[in-house]
């Protein structure tokens, strides 16, 4: 099984994209970014794709953006280290710590610089600031004036006003999490659809190339099929040779979707492989490598970090009864954890709280 | 011109030293440092200093002045050398009701310009004033409005006065038993929080999960709500609304819990009585109204295949025009 998401995978990402797409990998990609000064409503989830380009999504303006940070810094390889972030960028932004909500984390594999989504406010006048730490600890805003940009509509958005199951807005939840792998910005969250959830594949750069498959799942400690929970975060990977994405929903079914059939249009049910717990929520998922094996990390919001083998995934069952937990997992005692992705070959770098406001961590890959 | 400055607290300034105030003036607001010796302020036009170093030379915090050891970092924001004085302006409004400090180095401000600037470090606080509150937010209603519910009760409609803050809905709303303990885990809680577009009503879930029968949450823990007992919703008046006030008031909903209710709504259990179209009136039923508000544009008392159909368009029924519905006598109000 191999894992295509975090620090470490540009070449395969080029050697992908040559492949799935026949993007020639001399041509820039950057080069397509040709609008300038992009006007973002919203940030959630980051990630970084080729040539460093930033994708944001943006679930108010419903919309993905392909930011050029131009960070052309250097890494050091170091840790980062930051305690009481929360209250730094409060302190940069002007405001306080409970004002400040920290949506996602991004490391550039270049400069190793950690970039955050931050929204400054949580009433009226809330704000969208894109920041980004040095391994040095300064915080600065990634000013969005000048910048190189495109974006990709997403098309099957709710609209601003829609609810869904008159649980509130589904807006918010149009981009829960994104990635980009094999060519493609891949972007899970709700739609317009009856089936709400789904998942996007939005080919890059930017075009009318635009699929959409609304997901099923079977939440096996509910007993029930579901079509309206979203996904919350995911990892693209590889099973048996086959893409796939590795999904984690609210309560907590680990299911995973074969890539072939996320086809637009489509309608698909996935396989549930794990359920990790009752009244969770998962917040995030990487992938990562040390001594050549491949590991995942799931963080959560009442459990501790999990790390789960990918090597028992292929032979993984559908699971289908209550009670049965199905792929296990190795609980790593660190909890509060919020975000995290590859700093570097021998860090991993979280946000985190644990009791005493918000900080970044970095641990080593070998010592979890 | 300066429509107003706050109550300043001037601190360690000399009758020859800068004067810093905090003031508003059309478009917006500033920190201004008056009585600088020209000749700095023309050497400042003429240098080339970035963002790193203005704020090195002129710190404004959004918090009392760090002392010399603190890391805090100054606010982001813009510099500007206007006639006879420094002006700051912030990246983003300064916070109304929050101390603010700022801390003006000399030294570094005459390396910055190249002139002699003096020595020494000023120092200023200073509040925004508030801005007029207005009403203050209030719960307006809670649904299902009834005191009696059943123990499967799946979720609360939260309406209020006003929008409220994001974020801090699940620390501010508690359900807790007759003892007065907190009943743990009562809730689903969803980082997005479940608003509507206005941000004016909440949609609170009890964990599905212990709802529903035989699942592992509901094995495990239970129904949050236990018949023949009596809990209490609890919402705290400092939950916040968008503009930053509290609640003028707490609220509690008191819920007396009887059995579940397990039946399934049966539409031939239902009479439909057709209003006239002119007497059309807002349909208030929140257990209901995801019927109803699957097509909008529809008479409420067409949803039933049994119903009556409309005999002619009501031109006057838009979104919240809904006719009456009542049970028979076998429906019963319930979880859905």
């Amino acid at each position: 099984m191999r894992i295509r998401k975090g620090t470490g995978l540009a070449a395969a990402t080029a050697l992908a994209l040559f492949l799935m797409t026949g993007a020639r990998p001399d041509v820039s990609m950057t080069s397509t970014l040709t609008l300038v000064s992009p006007e973002i409503s919203s940030i959630g989830a980051i990630a970084f794709g080729p040539e460093n380009i930033l994708f944001v999504g943006d679930s108010e303006g419903a919309g993905v953006f392909a930011l050029d940070v131009a960070d052309d810094g250097r890494g050091s390889g170091d840790a980062v280290s930051m305690l009481g972030v929360d209250t730094n960028i409060a302190a940069l932004l002007g405001t306080t710590a409970d004002e400040i909500v920290i949506n996602d984390l991004a490391v550039h594999p270049g400069s190793q610089n950690v970039y955050l989504g931050v929204t400054r406010g949580r009433g009226e006048g809330s704000v969208p600031v894109l920041l980004m730490v040095s391994a040095s600890g300064d915080i600065t805003e990634v000013g969005l004036d000048g910048m190189h940009y495109s974006r990709a509509e997403i098309l099957n958005a709710p609209g601003p006003d829609q609810t869904y199951g008159r649980r509130g807005s589904a807006r918010t939840f149009t981009v829960t999490d994104l990635a980009f792998a094999d060519g493609e910005v891949l972007v899970a969250g709700l739609s317009n659809e009856e089936f709400a959830s789904n998942f996007r594949r939005i080919a890059f750069p930017f075009g009318d190339e635009f699929g959409a498959t609304s997901l099923e799942i079977y939440h096996v400690s509910h007993r029930q099929n579901e079509t309206h929970a979203p996904i919350m975060t995911f990892l693209p990977t590889e099973v048996d040779g086959a893409p796939t994405i590795l999904a984690a929903y609210t309560c907590t079914p680990l299911v995973a979707f074969d890539m072939s059939g996320l086809a637009n249009g489509g309608h698909v049910f996935g396989k549930t492989i794990a359920e990790l717990g009752a009244g969770n929520r998962p917040l995030d998922i990487i992938g990562y490598e040390v001594a050549g094996e491949q590991q995942i990390l799931i963080s959560n919001s009442r459990h501790p970090l999990m790390k789960v083998d990918p090597g028992l995934i292929p032979g993984a069952a559908r699971l289908l009864e209550p009670g049965e937990t199905g792929v296990g997992f190795t609980a790593v005692q660190e909890s509060g954890i919020r975000q995290m992705d590859n700093l570097n070959a021998d860090y991993i770098v979280l946000l985190q709280d644990r009791g005493e406001g918000l900080e970044l961590r970095s641990l080593r890959k070998d010592a979890l | 011109m300066a429509l107003a400055s706050c109550a300043d607290t001037a601190a360690r300034v000399d009758v020859d030293s800068p004067i810093i105030e905090f003031v508003e003036e059309a478009p917006g607001e500033l920190v201004a440092v008056d009585r600088l010796p020209q000749t700095v302020l023309a050497g400042l036009r003429l240098s080339e200093i970035d963002a790193d170093s203005w704020r090195g030379a002129l710190g404004v915090f959004s918090g009392p002045v760090p002392g010399p050891d603190d890391l805090t970092p100054p606010m982001l924001g813009t510099y500007e050398v206007e006639a006879d004085r420094l002006v700051f302006r912030g990246r983003f409004p300064l916070v109304r009701g929050l101390q603010h400090g700022v801390r003006l180095d000399l030294e570094v401000l005459g390396r910055l310009s190249g002139r002699d600037a003096g020595s020494g470090i000023v120092t200023h606080e200073f509040t925004p004033p508030e801005t007029e509150p207005g009403p203050a937010t209030r719960v307006t209603a809670v649904y299902p409005t009834s005191r009696r519910v059943p123990m499967n009760l799946l979720k609360l409609y939260i309406h209020l006065s006003a929008p409220m803050r994001f974020g801090e809905a699940y620390a501010n709303i508690r359900l807790v038993d007759e003892n007065g303990d907190v009943v743990p885990d009562a809730y689903l809680e969803m980082p997005q929080e479940l608003w509507d577009p206005e941000r004016t009503r909440l949609t609170l879930f009890f964990d599905p999960g212990r709802i529903k029968r035989e699942v592992g949450p509901n094995l495990q823990l239970g129904l949050p709500l236990q018949a023949g007992r009596s809990f209490r919703v609890v919402i705290d008046p400092g939950w916040r609304d968008a503009r930053g006030q509290p609640l003028a008031e707490g609220f509690e909903k008191v819920l007396t819990v009887v059995e579940p209710d397990r039946t399934m709504p049966r539409a031939e259990d239902w009479q439909v009585r057709r209003p006239e179209c002119a007497r059309l009136r807002p349909y208030n039923w929140p257990s209901t109204s995801r019927w109803i508000t699957r097509w909008p544009n529809a008479c409420s008392w067409c949803w039933m295949p049994t119903a009556h159909r409309c005999s002619e368009p009501c031109k006057s029924a838009g979104r919240s025009d809904h006719g009456p519905l009542r049970p028979s006598g076998r429906g019963r109000l319930g979880a859905t």
